[in-house]
């Protein structure tokens, strides 16, 4: 676990980088963004009709004009300047009306000096529509009206209110009527936002699922492309976590931040031009707040970075600790170590508290601040916007749209320290995975190589000296050759570089001096691909994969029949063990193939380097002992499948040594001595002595 | 309803354990809780305000003075919103860490008392899994869970009072759409946990691919199989794909559908509520302020949902946890004993018979051999043939009847444990090393080892010179964040470990056997001359080690065959054809 690396939250070069992958689904992804665009726009349209239903129809209002108390010169200013907004009574009247939200269209100052000249009253009246013959309508008698028109007469708001509700309902059908609309307007925005949010989310998933499932198979074909050595530095597990967990922290980037991030920016950019339309004044001063916002946001956020990663690091620690002495629990118990060990466990768990407890304090500081600035904004708001409704300079409706529009600004910014904590996690994963993607070196084929032809089988070492580690030389000027149809055994300490043969064969290696020839030609100017199936290769440690016993032998090689597999299980001796099986080749093999034993393992693999008939055949004998009767067929085995090919054994059964052609015999990455196995004996090196203890066991037997 | 609901007093039931633990903070607790429930009825306050201020400005009653007490009443409540949800997360969710905390301690020291046969059956992905996954699921549950539980319930009823005291008939519409919801989201978040768990299986089939085709690397080369193993992973992955994406069609569902439920719901208050506020039965603040708390009730909704959640994989997740806490010990020392007791290094076996629990045959079988205080045995035998058993059961790592094993003429069930494993040294055959500094790894916490006994055991396990070359020498990092040390030299240090206390007994299980010929030699040379007056057991393939023994036990299929010096082994013609072939093998290893 790398948890000491947490950088910036984003890093171009590396979006950039990713962005290439999204490339194909740059269709699905425009459509987001315009989905993502229009629940936007839903979302805003909410509190505005909320608005439009206080102003235009559960409060509306008209006041009365009385522009006979100005001079004409003063009225035609009045007429030309406003004259748009008022409602006219009819020929020949000299009252008119205008309405509550009109009103608020008069220019501040001048709505202050027609107040105070008389010339708006401060009355709130309501319009009665009279019936078409100018009387009927019970209500009628009942009102008093202040002022009446062509068709209608304006009612003070109070006068109405004193009536019951049938007479109001009448009077006020228009209003319900709008009411009505808007419900159903707000039904029909309720359920597109409903489908649209469905799919937005749906399609996220959708498309970040199929991304990482673009970058998981790249990074993986780059690593297995590596050649094997960087199998060798690199521990297994670390490579894994690459290609799952690493790339599934690319998800929640993709998820929830990418897109929500431009869904943030079109919020606050639409609840900005909102305000601003609604009405600026107010709007300006109730983002007075917001340079403390991004200054408070800015300082936490490096705290909470700091916290975050520390959490991480102790996490890690603990399940580092853990895991060892779960998985050593015996050497502990074994050494009495118990009480030291349970000391040391609970400090570091009292660290990792310790730690969340920052992590609790840090987040018990910043959330209820930005409610904070939320609330005092929402203060501002109500005093500020509440003395201009006071001044007919903004209405009821407005007022409390204002107070909903900041609530979803804040929303955003309040989610921003989350969503920086998950493009942080992402980033450090990203270039984790980049890293590993463009690291190591990968299997390079010669640009010239040599016309494919199958192997014959001559194996030739020219002076091939090799070392894993730089001074530290595994194979020392060796040079031999084995002709085809012959079986060599090589024999020696271990780490005398037996298996090292058998990888610069199969070019896992490159030698670091002198030269390896297959028939005749360098295997550098061969094809990896032409070498690895031309050789039959039985490794020390057999591994199964999980699947069947035929997939196991095939490994998915198309090209061989049937037969094939059949006419190796038989060669390999293998068909007993598996006839066991009453599903046979089809038997399923699970966890590393743990239900079979060593023996059936190795024959398995014998199998398997049969199936393809290979020209050549490398054959690391396994060292584990087996039962008897495995050991017998294994080999009978040995003795068949060596019998007609090119055969380099590593050998540690003495029958297979015996039943070489020559020995090859290796001391520290020398060749020592080689030999027929009576030339060996009469020369009375190292291999004579060997047997020499072989018989005197033997006679004492 | 596929799966029957859990009742709520059987969840209970499972985090019964740490009744203790939340007696313990039962004061920061009620406080904390205290301080939610004043914080959710101040957030119910707001609206009030707000109402007022609507309704004082409709009735044209105000004076930018009064606006201003109201605006400072909403910051005076704000503040002290924010100071106390200051105090119920620090109270709160800082409880549910201790608790976590203690929890993680408990099942630590109790995991640690646990026997061999524990750790046999139990991976130890296993155990990290409760350790970590588990124990976090408990501490969501009583901290977030908690939370949630008090904080939705509360401010879902106040709420809902507040909305029924505007007006009823109001409440009653625009709670309409709330027993679906609830309903909705219980179905929902069981769907969606059978959901996870297949995506999660999914995902461990993946990550157990891509393991094996790393781990495979060489077969995968050897026959240039490349392109299937990727076409296999691919596959696998397709598979996590579409299982995620199988539940993004659910999961997509929730956050609209939360929200349609509640602009439902605002869509009717608004052309009701405005009707009724036309007819003057509530007033335009009511109207607002009933927005306001329909906004608010969306929380407590998801919540409840949410929770039954939280809780139910708190229950799970506790389950397992009690489950690995109600694992008795099967080995403990001998009940009342205090005094302490030095071991000589007299031992006799008297017909020991040992059977692995849920085995059917026997490991050991009815051996019997008396080992004198000075003795060096060697333990000969193929794999599997019984000598790490016998060993083991020594420092009765493993459990012998009574009877069976005695030590110094006392049976070995009525030595105290922490003696009788502090007076044998045990080299295993995997050499375990803790990600510690050299010197850790050589103590394991017995303290009062001078400095020069590691000195003198890292020079008898011929490690010294190396310990010493590094920067930091015996202080030295290893394992994880610091050196890796190859596979002898993690023998060497092992074995270190074991002869730094000096044991009466010492026991080597094939602990050389990463190490070149000539060093294991020297190390058993030096260990072996400074050991003459103790006794030793060790096992090993190597006839030269073999030949040095006082001893030699031969082990075949759990039974010892033969034991004697020797040259009385030589001639048995069992110990022979078990040894023909690997003694072979071994002189060519051993080269000139």
């Amino acid at each position: 676990m790398e948890e000491g690396r947490l950088g910036r939250p984003y890093n171009l070069r590396l979006l950039k980088r990713l962005a290439r992958y999204a490339a194909p689904y740059s269709g699905t992804v425009l459509g987001c963004l315009m989905l993502a665009l229009s629940l936007t726009l839903l979302d805003l349209s909410l509190p505005y009709l909320s608005k439009v239903a206080i102003d235009e129809f559960i409060l509306s209002s008209w006041y009365r004009l009385n522009l006979s108390g100005l001079e004409q010169e003063d009225r035609e200013l009045f007429l030309q300047k406003y004259g748009y907004l008022i409602e006219k009574s009819g020929s020949g009247s000299h009252t008119e009306l205008i309405s509550n939200s009109n009103i608020k269209k008069i220019d501040p100052a001048d709505l202050r000096g027609y107040r105070e000249k008389g010339v708006i009253m401060d009355r709130h009246l309501y319009k009665v529509f009279m019936d078409d013959d100018g009387t009927d309508a019970g209500f009628h008698t009942r009102l008093n009206p202040a002022e009446a028109g062509d068709g209608y007469m304006a009612v003070p708001v109070e006068e109405i209110n004193r009536l019951d509700s049938t007479d109001i309902k009448a009077i006020r059908e228009g209003d319900f009527r709008g009411l009505a609309l808007i419900g159903i307007v707000l039904l029909v925005l309720v359920i597109l936002s409903f489908w649209g949010g469905y799919w937005e989310e749906y399609l996220l998933e959708y498309i970040g699922q199929n991304i990482m499932q673009d970058i998981r198979n790249d990074l993986f074909r780059r690593i297995q492309s590596r050649a094997v050595s960087f199998f060798e530095e690199n521990p297994v597990g670390r490579l894994v976590t690459r290609v799952t967990n690493d790339i599934e922290n690319l998800n929640e980037m993709f998820k929830s931040v990418l897109v929500t991030v431009f869904k943030d920016i079109f919020i606050l950019a639409g609840v900005l031009i909102i305000l601003l339309y609604i009405n600026w004044r107010l709007a300006l001063a109730s983002f007075i707040i917001l340079p403390f916002i991004f200054v408070f946001t800015f300082l936490f956020s490096s705290l909470m970075r700091e916290a975050f990663r520390e959490i991480r690091e102790k996490v890690a620690k603990l399940n580092v600790f853990q895991q060892e002495r779960f998985s050593g629990m015996r050497i502990i118990q074994l050494f009495a170590g118990e009480d030291h060990q349970m000391r040391s466990f609970s400090d570091l768990n009292h660290e990792n508290f310790l730690a969340g407890m920052r992590q609790i304090k840090l987040f018990a500081v910043f959330v209820p601040v930005m409610e904070l600035f939320s609330s005092f904004t929402i203060a501002l708001i109500i005093w500020h916007g509440g003395g201009k409704v006071i001044g007919d300079q903004l209405s009821l409706g407005s007022l409390v749209a204002f107070i909903s529009y900041i609530q979803m600004f804040f929303k955003p910014i309040r989610d921003i320290s989350e969503k920086y904590n998950i493009m942080q996690l992402a980033m450090a994963s990203t270039e984790r995975i980049f890293e590993s993607m463009d690291s190591g070196r990968e299997e390079h084929d010669s640009e010239t190589p040599a016309p494919p032809s199958a192997l014959k089988g001559r194996i030739e070492f020219r002076d091939v000296s090799f070392s894993y580690v730089k001074g530290v030389p595994v194979l020392r000027d060796i040079s031999f050759e084995i002709k085809p149809g012959e079986m060599v055994a090589i024999v020696g300490a271990t780490g005398a570089g037996k298996t090292t043969i058998a990888g610069l064969i199969e070019r896992f290696y490159s030698p670091d001096r002198g030269s390896i020839l297959l028939d005749g030609i360098d295997i550098r100017a061969i094809p990896r691909e032409t070498i690895r199936s031309g050789i039959g290769l039985v490794m020390q440690d057999v591994f199964i994969f999980s699947g069947t016993i035929r997939e196991n032998i095939s490994l998915g090689r198309d090209y061989l029949a049937e037969q094939d597999i059949i006419d190796a299980v038989r060669d390999a001796n293998a068909s007993r063990f598996i006839e066991k099986f009453p599903d046979g080749l089809n038997h399923s093999l699970s966890e590393g193939g743990s239900t079979l034993s060593g023996g059936e393992r190795q024959l398995l693999s014998f199998a398997r380097a049969l199936a393809s008939r290979p020209g050549i055949l490398i054959l690391d004998e396994a060292t584990s002992s087996v039962d008897p009767e495995t050991e017998r067929y294994i080999q009978d085995a040995i003795l068949g499948m060596t019998r007609t090919r090119t055969t380099l054994v590593i050998a540690h059964r003495l029958s297979t040594i015996r039943k070489a052609d020559r020995i090859i015999v290796m001391h520290r990455g020398k060749i020592y001595e080689q030999g027929a196995h009576e030339e060996l004996m009469t020369k009375g090196g190292i291999y004579y002595k060997l047997n020499r203890f072989r018989e005197y066991s033997e006679s004492a037997a | 309803m596929k799966t029957p609901e859990i009742p709520f007093t059987s969840t209970l039931r499972d985090f019964l354990p740490l009744k203790e633990d939340f007696r313990h903070y039962r004061w920061p607790l009620s406080l904390g809780l205290f301080c939610l429930i004043l914080v959710d009825f101040l957030q119910l306050a707001i609206p009030i305000v707000i109402k007022r201020v609507v309704d004082a400005l409709t009735g044209n009653t105000i004076t930018t003075t009064s606006l201003l007490y109201y605006a400072l009443a909403i910051i005076a409540i704000a503040l002290s919103i924010g100071v106390l949800r200051y105090f119920w997360r620090l109270f709160v969710i800082g409880a549910s860490r201790r608790i976590e905390e203690r929890l993680r301690n408990r099942l630590f020291r109790h995991l640690q008392a646990l026997d061999l046969s524990f750790y046999q059956r139990t991976k130890t992905g296993d155990i990290m899994a409760r350790s970590i996954n588990d124990i976090m699921a408990v501490r969501m549950a009583t901290g977030m869970g908690l939370v949630s539980f008090v904080d939705g319930f509360i401010m879902g009823v106040s709420a809902i009072c507040l909305m029924i005291y505007i007006s009823p008939f109001l409440a009653f519409i625009s709670l309409l759409p709330a027993p679906f919801i609830i309903f909705f989201v219980k179905r929902f978040t069981r769907r969606m946990s059978s959901g996870f768990d297949s995506v999660q299986k999914t995902f461990s089939d993946l990550t157990e691919r891509v393991r094996e085709s790393f781990a495979g690397i060489r077969v995968i080369k050897a026959f240039s199989r490349e392109l299937w193993e990727s076409k296999r992973v691919d596959e696998q992955g397709r598979e996590y794909v579409s299982e995620n994406i199988k539940v993004a069609k659910t999961l997509a569902l929730f956050f609209p559908m939360m929200l349609l439920f509640n602009n439902l719901g605002i869509a009717l208050v608004i052309w009701l509520g405005g009707r009724q506020a036309i007819l003057g039965r509530i007033t335009t603040g009511d109207f607002v302020a009933f927005i306001s708390y329909l906004n608010l009730l969306t929380w407590p909704m998801m919540a409840m949902g949410w929770v039954t959640n939280l809780f139910q994989r708190g229950a799970a997740s506790m389950r397992r946890i009690n489950r690995m806490l109600e694992e008795k010990p099967g080995i403990t020392g001998p009940a009342g004993s205090s005094e302490t007791v030095h071991l000589k290094g007299e031992i006799e076996f008297r017909g020991l018979t040992f059977r692995y629990p849920e085995k059917e045959e026997y490991a050991l079988k009815n051996i019997s051999l008396r080992i004198h205080k000075g003795q060096t045995v060697s333990l000969v035998g193929k794999v599997a043939s019984g000598k790490t058993t016998f060993l083991l059961t020594l420092p009765r790592v493993l459990d012998v009847l009574p009877g069976m094993l005695m030590m110094d003429g006392q049976d070995i069930r009525d030595i105290p444990l922490k003696d009788l494993r502090r007076d044998i040294g045990f080299v295993t055959q995997d050499a375990m090393i803790f990600s510690d500094t050299i010197r850790n790894n050589l103590l394991l916490g017995r303290d009062g080892i001078p400095e020069e006994i590691l000195f003198e055991a890292l020079k008898t396990a011929r490690l010294y010179e190396e310990v010493m070359g590094l920067e930091k020498g015996i202080d030295t990092v290893l394992g994880e964040r610091g050196i890796t040390l190859s596979g002898g030299q993690r023998q060497r240090l092992t074995i270190a470990r074991a002869i730094i206390s000096d044991p009466p007994v010492l026991v080597m299980d094939d602990s050389l056997s990463m190490v070149d010929t000539r060093t294991e030699e020297d190390i058993l040379n030096g260990i072996l001359s400074r050991r003459k007056e103790r006794t030793n057991l060790i096992v090993s393939h190597r006839l030269t080690t073999i030949s040095r023994a006082d001893v030699i036990a031969v082990f075949d299929r759990g039974e010892m065959v033969e034991a004697g010096d020797y040259n009385a082994i030589m001639n048995n013609p069992k110990f022979i054809s078990l040894y023909k072939q690997q003694a072979l093998a071994q002189e060519l290893d051993r080269g000139d």
